[in-house]
């Protein structure tokens, strides 16, 4: 067993084994878009760089094997600014803003999450209050203000006594502080309308279908079918095209 | 100094085996017949002999790695793939005296054990390839390639391979790649070419220049040659000289001389008496540098020393005419059209600096667009796949740091002081 440093972390690996793999066995993530571990490591998309001191250029983790005694830094300035400008690169010749939240991959790519992280991209997911599984803001709560009936969480505002503590642990951070009403406020789903069928007010306003109010998994099914609809025409068209 | 490697080139009918003979060819042959293949390696390794292709790295080395390995058969390749921008130091050997290049093969061949041999010349040189093939019938039916060679049991059969006009195949796992009858795509390493290259065997891809010295170091001695020119990249090194000078054309000369020795004593100085405004040492992927540098040295550890590198030895210059800007737009667009485009950073950054370079030279370029370029050169040049990616910015970025003025001129006043970008002409 041979001994490299990530990230100031001693890191154990067998002789053959890539910066990439000695990483992931210490559980020290690094960003790839073209490796498989099915596959022989390609090197294309450098999104694995990281640099290795003494080394003048940056060293991609997948394709280089790891060696004894050298220092690895996964998330210095350098490695950063690199990624950056490759993912700024990548998108310059990708589908556009407005697209990626109509992909297959949207929520799952590594590509848009980076965009995302380096502010090359906005999200372009409404942030609203997701009306969590397991809400935080609920579990904060000092004076039991906020409740979870059915799928809607709510605030019941007689009982806030405005610690802001749920707004601090809210993670789409929807929960705002009212100055006028001297409360935390967050969107209730319109839960009056909803609990009898009807539509939240905002939806039922809407006149160009930007909000709906649906099941997540009926939205997102929709817009896979989408997708697979587009790429069923574009396989035919090429078809059609080979065929004349 | 008297001519080594070129010594043919000038005399009548040189691709013929009978002429080479008579000036004394294939003698280092036998002699190295007469030596253990470990001698050769190691009197090629006491040389100091560094590749010419432009990465300078010990050629008795790479030999070593593959004369190690138990795997049969093995192949040596001739990079002849001489792809970029004014370099054109290989082409005497392989339209003048390709015999020479065939003993440096054998030689080398015998030195590690190889049995089969290519030489990958870029599809542009049709000529090179008729008189190479031409060559290696001569030297078959002489006895000098094939079974059995000067009657001993070395084995080597040669042929000539011809790419399809491509400059990263000039980089040795993408040339293996295309020889195989793949796109030239380069290979990650590990595992090495000399420990499994060409058809999965050990395989070593030498330049051109480096095989034709292989002869002389071997007739003449390993000291002989260590003692020419500079002590740690010694040798006779050829020197293809364009752009405007008053004598463009080859010149063998030791290396570790000046470039101004080389520009006004070889080349006879700047054509029409111009000033020098720029020069580039080593073909287009290497920094560009100007009249003060004239005295730095031509060998590796000098031109790393001022930012930039050797090379393949092919010194283009440039006189106070010439626009940089323009020179770096055209710069640019070699780079993005021969990019193979496997890695992201080499295939879009190329194109990009090339539509930056395009939108300052059309007179719509703004001044954060230099720091855009600077940015994108230097992460291309930190992050590339290949050592052609990692290089192909050098030219732009030293344009930038040298003739800023320049680039200014073109975006404040909009106007090109040489006249040689159209849109700015006034």
């Amino acid at each position: 067993m041979h001994e490299l440093i990530i990230d100031g972390k001693p890191v154990a690996f067998n002789s053959g084994e890539t910066i990439l793999q000695a990483a992931k066995k210490a559980g020290i993530y690094i960003p790839t878009l073209c490796w498989d571990e099915r596959l022989k490591p390609s090197g294309a998309c450098r999104m694995c760089v990281v640099e290795v001191e003494g080394s003048h250029r940056l060293t991609a983790a997948c394709h280089t094997p790891a060696r004894s005694g050298w220092v690895v830094h996964t998330a210095s300035q350098k490695v950063h600014e690199a990624r950056k400008l490759i993912v700024e690169l990548m998108l310059a010749s990708h589908p556009g803003e407005e697209e990626c939240s109509d992909c297959v991959k949207c929520g799952s790519c590594v590509l848009q999450s980076w965009a995302y992280a380096y502010g090359l991209r906005e999200p372009a997911m409404p942030m609203t209050c997701r009306h969590c599984e397991r809400p935080y803001c609920k579990e904060v709560c000092q004076s039991a203000a906020i409740v979870k009936k059915g799928n809607v969480v709510f605030i019941d505002y007689k009982k806030c006594n405005g610690c802001r503590e749920c707004a601090m642990v809210c993670p789409t951070g929807v929960i705002r502080w009212d100055g006028k009403k001297m409360t935390v406020r967050k969107c209730d789903l319109c839960i009056d309308e909803t609990s009898k069928g009807g539509l939240p007010a905002c939806a039922s306003v809407c006149p160009s279908g930007a909000l709906e109010f649906d099941d997540m998994d009926v939205i997102t099914g929709r817009k896979k079918k989408k997708a697979a609809e587009k790429i069923r025409t574009a396989a035919l068209a090429g078809n059609s095209e080979k065929n004349r | 100094m008297t001519k080594v490697l070129l010594k043919n080139i000038d005399t009548p009918n040189s691709q013929d085996i009978d002429v080479y003979l008579s000036s004394g060819g294939y003698t280092a042959l036998k002699k190295a017949y007469s030596m253990t293949p470990r001698e050769v390696t190691d009197e090629v390794i006491k040389s100091g002999l560094k590749g010419r292709g432009g990465a300078w790295y010990p050629a008795g080395k790479k030999w070593e790695v593959s004369l190690d390995i138990d795997k049969k058969p093995k192949y040596l390749i001739a990079n002849a793939d001489e792809g970029e921008p004014c370099t054109f130091k290989d082409r005497p050997f392989l339209e003048k005296d390709p015999h020479m290049l065939i003993e440096g093969m054998l030689i080398a061949a015998y030195a590690f054990g190889a049995e089969f041999g290519y030489i990958y010349i870029r599809g542009e040189y049709p000529e090179g390839a008729e008189v190479l093939n031409a060559a290696i019938r001569q030297a078959e039916k002489r006895g000098f390639l094939g079974k059995n060679i000067l009657g001993t049991a070395n084995n080597f059969e040669l042929k000539v391979y011809r790419g399809a006009g491509s400059y990263v195949c000039g980089e040795a796992s993408a040339l293996i790649e295309s020889l195989e009858g793949r796109r030239g795509h380069y290979r990650t390493r590990p595992p090495y070419m000399a420990v499994e290259g060409a058809f999965s065997m050990p395989t070593v891809v030498n330049n051109v220049e480096t095989l034709v010295n292989v002869p002389h170091i071997i007739e003449r001695g390993a000291e002989w040659f260590a003692a020419i020119g500079s002590p740690k990249s010694p040798g006779p090194k050829i020197f293809s000289l364009s752009g405007n000078v008053e004598r463009p054309g080859l010149y063998e000369l030791p290396t570790g001389i000046t470039l101004r020795e080389l520009i006004y004593k070889h080349g006879g100085g700047i054509r029409g008496g111009k000033e020098l405004k720029a020069v580039i040492p080593g073909g287009l992927a290497t920094s560009a540098l100007t009249k003060e540098h004239l005295d730095v040295r031509m060998d590796v550890d000098s031109l790393r020393a001022v930012g930039t590198s050797i090379g393949s030895g092919s010194v283009t210059v440039m006189d106070e005419d010439v626009c940089m800007v323009h020179a770096a737009r055209r710069a640019a667009r070699f780079f993005s059209h021969e990019s193979c485009g496997k890695c992201a950073p080499c295939r879009e950054g190329t194109k990009r600096m090339h539509e930056l370079l395009i939108k300052i030279t059309d007179g719509k370029g703004k001044e954060s667009d230099l720091e855009l370029m600077r940015e994108l050169g230097e992460t291309v040049q930190g992050t590339a796949l290949c050592g052609l990616g990692e290089s192909c910015a050098n030219f732009i970025l030293s344009t930038l740091k040298y003739f800023r003025h320049e680039y200014m001129m073109h975006i404040k006043e909009k106007a090109c002081p040489e006249k040689s970008c159209k849109a700015l002409a006034v």
